[in-house]
């Protein structure tokens, strides 16, 4: 298998061949924003401004959305058909996310940082955020500005950027959770006629150890994830309620980068994996979930889960014992710098071209339409005349099961080829083949992507079975080696 | 109707009607089918069955039990979604099985989810699922509704999806290509490429996805003379963490959609109704006490649904545990006095003949796992 399609989208028509120098620099570049203004259109350098949202304009056009559904929703006046074309057009219309899918094809396709790209995936497939109660709004910040940034950056940073964004704490459910014993509830327990509600919830928490640190190897306990959960309450609130945001303006309560509310947060020392976090006297809390984050970023059960895990999805599915403490003791030697870590991820996997990598039908798609120089995407000016997908490519993401912007649970897009294989997930590949050829407009043909990649006889045998051009580039493009297996 | 070349290969190698045939097994091919409904993210089993007669639960949960309780007996109540499945209960065709789960209690969906379909107690242990394993002994195949092949059905030749396309301009893919496919490759991948060469063409507009109409694709495959003999329809987000709801909300809709797929299935495959065992499955149940967030925790025992087969003897079977502090696992959740791989097997006993102590070594890998079909169903 070609390097280019194990660590990058592959290789554009006129792109130079991928060598680890190429590889490093684009893993290191500052990320250029690459799309098509149409589909037939030539790229542009740059996204327009008023497509490239904030933060800040994220959680706003999250709140106007929630709003207004919830003022045609209880509008009396309209009879419930008024309401059903009012609600779709509100869908329609609050469609910052598909420009944000549109986006995620366009740099894969035409940009020229596809390393970069797919290390950018990697961690956002890690740091799973599912669509729950506004969150497909903000996940798009979280993979170009967070884990964009962060993978120049440390693990630790990563991770404590990633646990306290609004994304996370809203999908898994850390908005709601309130200590006990904190102002809030102490209120309710002398208030207990206004009927108050506080409590923790553990749903981050859990996660926070189970599947972005530790892992369940590191054997922690129910206290464990309670009193991380303790750490965490006050991080967050309801980012999409109008009322709740009305309410913290007041108290000047509304700095994103830090969403934190003191009066939600448990007080008072917490074990977690036998270290005590204590505030001082005079302290909120909420440098504690700095401190443990650190501590768990570094725990030698955390290095291993990821460094295998980098592995599972650059080098091997089932990498060796080798391959795995090489990046461990990278990871160990330059204290989580991830610079360092995908540097050495990148020269493993430059070393191991002849093992099979299974590769995922996203990362599939678009390295067909990038080796081919085609596109079935809108352009951002073409949006809502989408001929294939109704908007951003929602629509083909969800066909071929890998949409991030889905429902979904918080383990990810599983690494497995066991996983995607399928009937029905062999019916898809064939069509997306299928459609590439006759809608993408191919820029060169099956022969020549064979010759630029250096294909292996087997495949070349495989493709000279077709008896059109339709069929070679479906036999191609689903063969072995260009699957991945 | 255009003859498809697909059709045509099909039908004049007459492939279509041989594939699902029983191979060399215990069973005769009059045996029945077994339908598992997923429920991921781990239920509620003290939502779908409150045990009304326990008072600690009004203390715990007041918030989280409904009003409006379908009344099953003096000790327990269902969820008032679950309508069509108390009329299964009080024709004795339905049966609940409570304070149940599977050997697990450490309360990580992936872990817990591992288990429930590998149906080995060892998270990540093994490759294959429990079903699949027990459809490779009976030498039937067997059907998910789903894009992937989920590892509860994996470990056994001839199994497949169904989940139709919705990719507009595009057709199904070409026999003969998907054929060249299978041939460059080897193992499960090359498997699955040559059953598109098999595999009838869906047309993609039509085709509905939802889980009743799934459902219904369900009934139908079943029913077919030599197709698959058990079907996995999931159901997803009984991960309720926060506004679980009670007589409306999150779980009361997705509990009436379970409810629905019993239905569908009951009505769909006619009398073969009479011979299909419908079982639900989930990782875990949740915590008995109400969180901050008018929702529940991970937690350990739930209830299990079945439906279907010539009858029941009980509305519930249980060994209650209660619900006082004292009683709960860990003080916090309701414990499992039934291991589920024990209702499980029975349900394999029931559907396929295979035999109790054969299905616990061969199935499941532990000789201890007793068997509760006399317990369960009216007959054995």
């Amino acid at each position: 298998m070609n390097i280019s399609l194990r660590v990058g989208y592959g290789l554009k028509p006129n792109e130079d061949a991928l060598t680890l120098t190429r590889a490093l620099t684009q893993l290191n570049s500052s990320a250029r924003q690459i799309g098509v203004r149409s589909r037939s259109g030539s790229p542009i350098e740059k996204w327009p401004k008023e497509l490239t949202y904030s933060l800040e304009d994220r959680v706003k056009e999250a709140r106007l959305f929630r709003s207004s559904r919830e003022q045609i929703k209880r509008n009396q006046n309209l009879n419930s058909e008024q309401k059903m074309t009012l609600l779709r057009r509100l869908r329609r219309e609050s469609n910052l996310w598909h420009f944000d899918q549109l986006r995620l094809a366009h740099q894969a396709i035409l940009g020229d940082d596809p390393v970069r790209q797919r290390f950018m995936t990697f961690w956002w497939n890690h740091f799973s955020v599912g669509n729950t109660k506004g969150t497909r709004f903000y996940t798009g910040d979280l993979y170009w500005n967070v884990i964009g940034n962060g993978i120049q950056g440390t693990f630790a940073e990563l991770l404590y950027n990633v646990t306290k964004h609004p994304a996370m704490l809203t999908y898994l459910d850390n908005v709601y959770s309130i200590g006990e014993n904190s102002d809030k509830g102490v209120r309710a327990k002398l208030n207990p006629d206004r009927r108050i509600r506080v409590g923790l919830n553990d749903n981050l928490a859990r996660e926070l150890l189970e599947l972005h640190s530790v892992s369940t190897s590191a054997n922690y306990s129910e206290v464990d994830i309670k009193n991380t959960a303790k750490i965490l309450s006050g991080w967050g609130w309801q980012f999409n309620g109008e009322r709740v945001w009305k309410r913290l303006v007041k108290l000047g309560l509304t700095d994103l980068s830090e969403p934190f509310i003191d009066h939600h947060h448990e007080p008072g020392e917490k074990v977690v994996l036998g270290k005590t976090y204590s505030p001082g006297i005079f302290s909120s809390g909420q440098e504690s979930l700095k401190e443990l984050i650190e501590d768990l970023a570094r725990n030698k059960h955390t290095i291993r889960h990821l460094s295998k895990k980098l592995c599972q999805h650059f080098i091997n599915e089932n990498p060796s014992e080798k391959d795995i403490s090489l990046i461990e003791s990278a990871w160990h030697d330059s204290k989580g710098d991830l610079r360092v870590v995908h540097r050495n991820v990148l020269e493993r996997a430059f070393k191991a071209i002849n093992q099979p990598k299974f590769q995922w039908p996203l990362t599939w798609t678009f390295s067909i339409l990038r080796k081919f120089g085609a596109n079935i995407f809108a352009g951002w000016e073409e949006l809502e005349s989408d001929p294939f997908f109704d908007g951003g490519g929602s629509r083909l993401y969800r066909e071929i099961g890998q949409n991030f912007w889905s429902k979904r649970q918080p383990d990810g897009f599983s690494l497995k080829q066991e996983d995607w294989t399928s009937s029905e997930h062999m019916d898809r590949r064939m069509r997306v083949s299928n459609l590439v050829f006759s809608y993408g407009n191919p820029g060169i043909s099956c022969d020549e992507v064979i010759g630029r990649l250096g294909m292996a006889r087997k495949t070349r045998n495989l493709v000279s079975k077709g008896r059109t051009e339709a069929e070679k580039f479906t036999l191609l493009t689903c063969s072995p080696e260009f699957m991945g297996g | 109707m255009v003859v498809n070349r697909r059709h045509f290969l099909a039908s004049s190698l007459g492939y279509l009607t041989l594939l699902g045939w029983p191979r060399a097994g215990f069973t005769d091919v009059k045996s029945g089918r077994l339908v598992v409904i997923l429920l991921e993210g781990g239920m509620d089993g003290l939502a779908a069955v409150p045990p009304i007669g326990d008072m600690a639960l009004f203390d715990q949960r007041r918030e989280l039990v409904p009003k409006n309780l379908l009344e099953v007996d003096r000790h327990f109540a269902l969820n008032p979604a679950l309508k069509n499945f108390n009329m299964l209960l009080k024709s004795s065709f339905g049966s609940i099985v409570h304070a149940t789960n599977m050997p697990y209690k450490r309360r990580s969906h992936f872990e817990g989810q591992n288990i429930m379909e590998s149906g080995i107690s060892t998270p990540f242990a093994v490759k294959t699922g429990w079903l699949g394993r027990a459809l490779d002994l009976a030498g039937f195949s067997g059907e998910s509704l789903s894009l992937n092949l989920p590892l509860l059905l994996r470990g056994n030749k001839g199994n497949d999806t169904y989940y139709p396309a919705k990719i507009k301009k595009t057709d199904g893919p070409d026999p003969m290509i998907a054929r060249y496919l299978a041939n460059a490759r080897s193992g499960m991948v090359s498997e699955t490429f040559e059953s598109l060469y098999f595999k009838e063409n869906i047309n993609n507009r039509r085709a509905r996805r939802d889980p009743i109409s799934l459902a219904k694709h369900a009934a139908v495959a079943l029913r077919k003379v030599g197709g698959p003999r058990a079907a996995v329809i999931k159901v997803k987000r009984f991960d309720t963490h926060a506004n679980q709801g009670a007589d409306s909300g999150v779980f009361f809709s997705r509990m009436r959609l379970v409810d629905n797929i019993f239905e569908t299935l009951r009505v769909k495959l006619e009398e073969d109704w009479e011979t299909t065992i419908v079982v639900t499955l989930t990782e875990f149940g949740r915590t008995v006490a109400v969180n901050g967030s008018l929702g529940t925790d991970h937690g350990y025992g739930s209830a299990g649904l079945l439906a279907g087969g010539d009858g029941f003897k009980e509305k519930v079977v249980t060994d209650w545990p209660g619900l006082q502090k004292i009683d709960l696992h860990d003080g916090r959740d309701l414990m499992a006095t039934v291991d589920y791989r024990s209702v499980l097997s029975s349900c394999l006993e029931k559907a396929f003949g295979l035999p109790h102590d054969f299905i616990i070594e061969k199935v499941f890998f532990d000789p201890k796992i007793s068997r509760l079909t006399d317990r369960i169903f009216l007959r054995s």
